[in-house]
C-alpha cells in the first residue's frame, strides 16, 4: 500500500489526496497541474492520475479560511509509520541523525498538587495537569527538586523569567544596563552547533513584546517578553505571526531544496549576489559610522552588524557545500503543507501553529534548535473559551489563595499547555527518520519559571523534558533531586546531548543524570 | 459640527508667540524632597513619604538608619575599609550628611536598584530595606545645576545613556511613509519594540538590532519600492506616481546619462533618508550597487531599486546617529541631529524637506527660527505622531486588544473595530490638544470628545449629522462624567478584568499613570482578592474589598486605590454608562485616606483637577523621558520644574509642554565620554 508523505484534510472533509515526495522533484513539478505524486513502497514516484482539488479552494470551500495546522497533513500515515515500510534510504541510516532541542516556556507557575507526581522512579501515577502525557510517558522525565537560585530575590515575575534558560541573576531596572547575567542554553548551544543548519535558531511566540515598564518594582518588562538571550544584555526578536514565520522557514526549505538539487555545485543566484552585495554595503557603513560615534553608542551598532553577518551567513548557507553528512529523509514542500493565513484569533490554533513550525523545522532539519513562548509572563490571558470549566484569566487564577475554585481550574490551564505539548510530541513522533522518529532524536524541555504562582516561588521548578536524544534521555521516570538542585545541572547534560557540552553552565554545580542507567 | 479635519482648522490660537518665558539656561537652584511630596499627601496613604523635618531625620538616622548601615554597609565602606573611596561610618549626624548629598543619593540609588549590597553578603530584609529607603528619600534633593547633563565628570557613578538610538517600530513605519510614500502595516510585520527609561520604545538602551528585525526591514523597504518601482516594463499603480516622481527627480534621456540620473535620486534620496548632507565617499558604494544591477539587467527601475534598498536598510537611516566631535564633553547638539531630534519628538517621524534645508544652513540654531519651526511642526498634521506613540504608551493603552482582552462571549461588542476606535478616541483627543493649543486640563475636565459610531452607541449618544461614519466632536453638555481620560472607554476596557471591571486595577491606573504615585506590590504570599467571575455583584466585591482593607498589609495600599475605582464603577468593561449590575445598584461613593469623599465620575474628576499641579507634573516627567529617548535625572529635574513654570503662567496650553521641553538645555546637549 502506498504511503503519503502528507495529506491534506480538514475536520468536515474526508481525506482527499496524499502526495509529495522527497527533495527537489516534487518543486519541478508545476504546482497548478492537477498532478499527484506518490510513493510506492519502494519509494518509487509514481503519478497519480486522481483529480487533487487545489488546496485553497478546497479550503475555502470547506469554509475554513484561517489557521489550518500546518501539518495537520500528518495525522495518519507518514512514511515509514507503518511497521513494514522502508524506514529511509540507506545512507541516511548509517549516519546517526542529530538531536534537536526545543525550549518551550509557560507563564504563571502550576499548582503543585496536580503537578508533581508523589512518587519518585519510573512507578508513578501521572498527575492530573500532566495526564496528556501519559501516551508519552516512556518518551517523558518529570523533574522535581530543581531551583534556580538567583530568582528567590527581586519581584514576582520579571526576575524569574528573562533568566529561565540562563540561570543567572536579572538585574533590576528600567531600561539602563539591562542583564540577565548569562547567555542562554539555546543560544549557547546555537552558537556551538548553529553552523550546521540554515538556521542557528529559531525564537518563536505568540504574544507581542509587553509595552512599559514596571515602575512599582523597578523591571522593565521586555524582560517578562524574553526567553532567548544572544548575551547577557541582548534579548532575541521572536516571531508571533504564523504567517510570515511560515514563509521564512518556507524559504530555507526551498533554498535547502535547490542546493541539494545542485548538489554543491555553487549557483549563486543573481538575487542572491544582489542580497550580499547590499548586505556588504551596510556592513561597511556601519564600521564607518561605528567609528563617528561615541563610546556610549557603538555597543548598539555592534548588535547591527551581528545581525548583518548572521543574514550573510545564511546566504552562504546554501552557496557553500553542505556541513552536514546526515540528511533529513524527506522535506515537504509548499504543497504537502497548508500555508497559514495572519494571525489566528484562536489561542489553541496560534499555538498548535507555532508547535507545528518547530516541527516542521526539525522534520527538514532547517534548525536543531527553537524556543517559544506560550505567553509572555503575567500574562493575563483568558481562557473561558477554551476549557471547560475555566472562567478567566490565566494571571488572576493563578493566585488562588488555596481556594477550590481558583486552583482547580488553573490545574486545568496547566493541563491545557501539557496537552499542547503533547500535540508536539505527537506530531514529531510522527515523522520517521532512520530507524526512529524525529522525537526520538528531539528533547523538548517545556516549563515555567516558578512552581506555585501564589507564591511566586521559584524553587521546585515545574520543568519536563521529553523525547529520546537519540538514546541520550531515558525517559518513563520522574527524577525527584534534592531539594535546591540547580536547574542549570540539567541545562548542563543537555547541553551534552546536544553535542556542546560543558563543564559548567549559570550556577550549575555538575550534570544531572538524565540517560539510561 | 464637521468631521475632524476641518474642526482642526478652527480655533486657532490668537497668539502662540507672545508666550516667551524665561529660558532656563542658568541659575542654580534647590528642589526639595518637599516638593515632590508635599503634593502628595492628599491621596496618598502610610506608605508614602513625609517631608520630614531636620529633627526628624537626625532622629530616624542615628536611631533606625545608622544601625543598620552599620550591619550591612561599613564592613565594606566604614573604618576598615573604604571601597571606591567611600565611608559613610564617619557620618555621624545629620549636618554632616547635608554636606554631601550628592553622596548619599548615589548610596540611595544604588540600594534602590538592589545593586548594594552586593549579592553574596548579607543582605537587609524587606522592612529594613523599607525603612532605609523611606528615610534616604526624604533627604533634600541635592543642589542641581541647570546647565549641566549627567556625565562622569557630574556624577561620581555614571553609566552613559545610548542616544544614537535605532528608530522604533513605528518611527521606521512612519519614516518610510514619509520616504516613499507607502505606507506599511509594519506593527504585523516587525517585531514589536520593549521600553524602558520612563516606560517608552524611544529609550536607546533598550531598542535591540535582530536579525529577524534585519530581515523584515529589507522586505519592507523591498515591499515598499516595489510599488514605486515595479521593474522593468512596469508602470507603478496610479496612487503610486506622485511618490514615484518625488524619488525621480530626473529621468534619464537624451540629456540627462543615466549615471547621472542615478547619482541625482541616489544622492537626494540619501539626504532624506539620512537626514543630513552626504558625501561623495559614501555614495560611491551605492553607485556601485546601481552599477552593478544596471549593468546585468539594463533596467534602470530595478538598479535604482536596489540602491534605495541599500540607503532604507543602512545604519545611518535605521539610527539617529549623533557623531561624537573629536574632544569629549558635554557639546550643543550639531543642527541635523537636532533636526532629528525634534521631528521624531514631535512627528515620531523623519525631518522634512524644510526643516532638512534650516539644519543645512545652520539657521535651525537660531533661536527664534528654531520656536516657529516647533510650532510649524504641532500645526502639521503629522503631530499626530506625538499622540499616537507618547500617549498611548503614558496610558499604557497600547496593548488594549492585544494582551487586554475582554471576554468574546460574555462582550461580544469588543470587536475589533471597536477596540480601533477606542484608540482612536485616545490619539484625536491628545492630538486636538496639542494641534489647537488647548489647555491639557482638558485631558481631566473636558466636556467634550471624539467618537465613531461604534464609540457614540457606547456612550449612548448621537453623533452630529454630516458623516456619521465619520469621527467626531462631541459635547456633552450637563454630563459631567464623560469627557476627558476618566470618561475614555479605552481606559475602562483596558483596566478591567474579562469578565467584569476592577475598582483595583482602576484606582491603581489611576494612581499609577495619572498621578505617577507607587503602588508597591503586595507582600509575597498575599494573594490579590478578586475573583474574576461575572457572579460577583457589585454589593459583595465592594464587601470584599472592605475586608480586604481591615488587614494592615492590605490597606496601606488599597485604601489609595479601592475608593478612586469605585468612583468609576459606573462604566462598564467596555464604557458603558450603567446605574446597577445583577440587580444591585452601583455605589459609585469613594473616600480618600485624606477623608475626602466624592461620588460618581464626575466627581472624580473635581478630585483629580484638585491635584493637578501632581498630574501635570507627572505628564511631564513622562514627555521628558519620551523626548530624550533614556531614564531621567537629577538635571532633568530642571526641565520639568520649567515646563511646570511656563504651564502655570500661560493657562496650562499644551504647546508650552512641547515648546519647554524642546528647547531645554538637555534636549539641544548631549554629552560624548571621552574617547578612550
Amino acid at each position: 500500500m502506498p504511503f503519503a508523505i502528507a495529506i491534506i484534510r480538514s475536520p468536515s472533509s474526508p481525506v482527499i489526496e496524499s502526495y509529495g515526495l522527497s527533495g527537489a522533484e516534487a518543486m519541478q513539478h508545476d504546482s497548478n497541474q492537477p498532478a499527484v505524486f506518490r510513493l510506492d513502497h519502494k519509494r518509487n514516484m509514481v503519478m497519480s492520475n486522481k483529480w487533487k482539488i487545489p488546496r485553497r479552494t478546497f479550503l475555502k470551500g470547506a469554509g475554513v479560511t484561517l489557521g489550518l495546522p500546518i501539518l495537520e497533513a500528518m495525522g495518519d500515515a507518514l512514511p515509514g509509520s507503518s511497521p513494514d515500510a522502508p524506514a529511509s534510504t540507506e545512507a541516511s541510516k548509517a549516519i546517526q541523525a542529530p538531536t534537536r532541542m526545543a525550549c518551550l516556556y509557560f507563564p504563571n507557575g502550576v499548582w503543585e498538587k496536580n503537578w508533581f507526581p508523589e512518587k519518585g522512579g519510573s512507578d508513578f501515577e501521572m498527575p492530573f495537569s500532566l495526564k496528556p502525557l501519559e501516551r508519552f510517558r516512556d518518551k517523558t522525565l518529570i523533574f522535581s527538586g530543581l531551583d534556580k537560585k538567583h530568582s528567590h530575590g527581586g519581584d514576582g515575575h520579571y526576575a524569574k523569567t528573562a533568566n529561565f534558560l540562563t540561570g543567572m541573576p536579572v538585574r533590576k531596572t528600567t531600561g539602563k544596563d539591562i542583564s540577565v547575567g548569562g547567555i542562554s542554553i539555546d543560544q549557547f548551544c546555537a552558537s556551538q552547533i548553529g553552523h550546521f543548519t540554515p538556521l542557528p535558531s529559531l525564537e518563536l511566540g505568540i504574544d507581542p513584546v509587553i509595552s512599559g515598564i514596571d515602575t512599582n518594582v523597578g523591571y522593565t518588562r521586555l524582560y517578562g517578553s524574553y526567553i532567548s538571550w544572544r548575551s547577557p544584555s541582548i534579548p532575541i526578536a521572536r516571531e508571533i505571526n504564523p504567517e510570515l514565520a511560515y514563509k521564512r522557514l518556507l524559504g530555507v526549505i526551498q533554498s535547502q531544496r535547490e542546493a541539494r538539487k545542485a548538489q554543491g555545485k555553487s549557483s549563486v543566484s543573481n538575487d542572491a549576489a544582489d542580497q550580499r552585495a547590499l548586505l556588504d554595503l551596510v556592513l561597511e557603513d556601519a564600521r564607518d559610522l561605528r567609528r563617528k560615534l561615541g563610546s556610549d553608542d557603538q555597543f548598539k551598532l555592534d548588535e547591527y552588524m551581528d545581525s548583518v553577518r548572521d543574514i550573510e551567513k545564511r546566504i552562504q548557507f546554501f552557496s557553500q557545500p553542505d556541513p552536514r553528512e546526515w540528511r533529513p529523509s524527506d522535506i515537504p514542500g509548499h504543497a504537502d503543507l497548508a500555508a497559514p493565513e495572519g494571525v489566528p484569533g484562536d489561542h489553541q490554533e496560534h499555538v498548535r501553529l507555532m508547535l507545528d513550525l518547530i516541527a516542521l523545522a526539525f522534520w527538514t532539519d532547517s534548525t536543531r534548535i527553537s524556543t517559544f513562548m506560550f505567553a509572555n509572563d503575567v500574562s493575563g490571558k483568558n481562557f473561558s473559551q477554551l476549557i471547560d470549566g475555566v472562567k478567566g484569566a490565566h494571571h488572576e487564577l493563578s493566585h488562588h489563595q488555596n481556594k477550590e475554585e481558583k486552583y482547580v481550574p488553573y490545574s486545568k490551564i496547566n493541563q491545557w499547555h501539557s496537552d499542547q505539548l503533547a500535540y508536539l510530541l505527537d506530531k514529531l513522533s510522527r515523522i520517521q527518520e532512520g530507524e526512529g522518529t524525529v522525537l526520538d532524536h528531539s528533547m523538548i524541555f517545556f516549563g515555567s519559571s516558578m512552581s506555585d504562582g501564589n507564591r511566586h516561588d521559584p524553587s521546585n521548578l515545574p520543568v519536563i523534558l521529553a523525547g529520546g536524544a537519540g538514546g541520550k534521555v531515558q525517559g518513563g521516570r520522574h527524577i525527584a533531586s534534592e531539594k535546591g538542585t540547580p536547574l542549570c545541572n540539567l541545562y548542563v547534560s543537555m547541553l551534552d546531548c546536544m553535542g556542546a557540552p560543558v563543564d559548567a553552565f549559570g550556577d550549575s554545580t555538575e550534570a544531572l543524570p538524565i540517560g539510561p542507567a | 459640527m464637521t468631521g475632524i479635519l476641518k474642526l482642526f482648522q478652527s480655533q486657532q490660537p490668537s497668539s502662540r508667540f507672545a508666550v516667551k518665558f524665561k529660558n532656563q539656561l542658568s541659575g542654580m537652584r534647590v528642589t526639595s524632597a518637599l516638593l515632590t511630596f508635599l503634593c502628595c499627601s492628599v491621596l496618598t496613604g502610610p506608605l508614602s513619604v513625609h517631608a520630614a523635618s531636620e529633627a526628624e531625620l537626625e532622629e530616624t538616622f542615628s536611631k533606625e538608619v545608622r544601625p543598620l548601615m552599620d550591619r550591612y554597609c561599613f564592613r565594606c565602606h566604614g573604618e576598615k575599609k573604604q571601597k571606591g573611596g567611600i565611608n559613610f561610618e564617619n557620618y555621624e549626624n545629620f549636618s554632616q550628611i547635608k554636606n554631601r548629598l550628592d553622596l548619599w543619593e548615589n548610596a540611595k540609588e544604588r540600594i534602590q536598584s538592589y545593586e548594594m549590597p552586593p549579592e553574596g553578603s548579607k543582605q537587609p530584609d524587606y522592612n529594613q530595606f523599607q525603612t532605609m529607603m523611606r528615610w534616604m528619600r526624604s533627604l533634600p534633593k541635592p543642589e542641581i545645576d541647570c546647565n549641566k547633563l549627567a556625565s562622569d565628570r557630574t556624577q561620581s557613578y555614571y553609566r552613559g545613556y545610548v542616544m544614537s538610538r535605532r528608530l522604533t517600530r513605528e518611527e521606521y513605519g512612519n519614516s518610510l511613509r514619509d520616504l516613499v510614500g507607502v505606507s506599511l502595516p509594519v506593527s504585523k510585520i516587525l517585531p514589536k519594540d520593549g521600553a524602558g527609561g520612563e516606560g517608552f520604545d524611544t529609550n536607546g538602551d533598550t531598542l535591540f538590532t535582530s536579525p529577524l528585525a534585519l530581515e523584515r526591514y529589507m522586505e519592507c523597504a523591498d515591499t515598499a519600492l516595489r510599488k514605486l518601482f515595479p521593474g522593468e516594463c512596469e508602470m507603478p499603480a496610479a496612487k503610486y506616481s506622485d511618490a514615484r516622481a518625488k524619488i525621480m527627480t530626473v529621468v534619464p534621456g537624451p540629456d540627462t546619462p543615466v549615471d547621472e540620473a542615478a547619482k541625482e535620486i541616489v544622492y537626494s534620496f540619501a539626504r532624506k533618508a539620512f537626514r543630513r548632507t552626504v558625501d561623495d565617499y559614501e555614495m560611491e558604494r551605492y553607485l556601485e550597487l546601481f552599477e552593478r544591477s544596471y549593468e546585468r539587467r539594463g533596467s534602470f527601475d530595478d538598479a535604482i531599486r536596489l540602491a534605495l534598498n541599500g540607503i532604507l536598510l543602512s545604519p545611518n537611516f535605521l539610527f539617529l546617529a549623533e557623531p561624537a566631535p573629536d574632544e569629549g564633553g558635554v557639546h550643543p547638539l550639531a543642527p541635523f541631529p537636532l533636526a532629528s531630534r525634534l521631528s521624531y519628538f514631535i512627528w515620531a517621524s523623519t525631518p522634512d524637506e524644510r526643516l532638512l534645508d534650516l539644519a543645512e544652513s545652520g539657521e535651525l540654531l537660531k533661536e527664534d527660527v528654531y520656536q516657529s519651526e516647533i510650532y510649524r511642526m504641532l500645526d502639521d498634521p503629522k503631530a499626530r505622531g506625538l499622540a499616537e506613540r507618547f500617549a498611548m504608551q503614558w496610558l499604557e493603552l497600547e496593548s488594549l486588544g492585544e494582551a487586554s482582552k475582554l471576554d468574546p462571549v460574555r462582550f461580544p461588542e469588543f470587536t475589533p473595530e471597536l477596540i480601533e476606535e477606542m484608540k482612536e478616541e485616545v490619539v484625536v483627543f491628545f492630538h486636538h490638544l496639542f494641534s489647537e493649543d488647548r489647555p491639557v486640563t482638558e485631558l481631566f475636565d473636558a466636556d467634550y470628545t471624539f467618537a465613531g459610531p461604534q464609540l457614540a452607541q457606547i456612550y449612548g449618544v448621537d453623533l452630529p449629522e454630516v458623516d456619521r461614519a465619520e469621527f467626531q466632536r462631541v459635547v456633552f453638555e450637563n454630563n459631567p462624567t464623560r469627557g476627558g481620560v476618566l470618561g475614555m472607554a479605552a481606559v475602562h476596557a483596558a483596566t478591567s478584568y474579562p469578565l467584569r471591571t476592577s475598582p483595583v486595577l482602576r484606582g491603581k491606573w489611576i494612581l499609577e499613570s495619572i498621578l505617577g504615585d507607587r503602588i508597591p506590590p503586595p507582600p509575597p504570599n498575599v494573594p490579590a482578592l478578586e475573583v474574576d467571575d461575572e457572579k460577583v455583584s457589585a454589593a459583595s466585591l465592594r464587601e470584599q474589598l472592605e475586608l480586604h482593607r481591615t488587614q494592615p498589609d492590605c490597606a496601606a495600599c488599597h485604601n489609595r486605590m479601592d475608593p478612586l475605582g469605585f468612583g468609576m464603577e459606573n462604566f462598564d468593561p467596555l464604557g458603558r454608562w450603567r446605574d446597577s449590575m445583577e440587580g444591585a445598584e452601583i455605589n459609585a461613593t469613594g473616600t480618600l485616606p485624606s477623608g475626602r469623599t466624592f461620588t460618581g465620575p464626575g466627581e472624580l474628576k473635581q478630585v483629580l483637577m484638585e491635584q493637578k499641579g501632581k498630574a501635570l507634573r507627572h505628564m511631564v516627567k513622562k514627555m521628558v523621558g519620551y523626548a530624550f529617548g533614556r531614564s531621567l535625572n537629577k538635571f532633568d529635574q530642571c526641565v520639568i520644574d520649567d515646563t511646570m513654570e511656563a504651564l502655570q503662567s500661560n493657562d496650562y496650553r499644551a504647546s508650552l509642554m512641547v515648546e519647554t521641553i524642546a528647547t531645554s538645555y538637555a534636549f539641544r546637549h548631549r554629552y560624548y565620554p571621552k574617547s578612550e
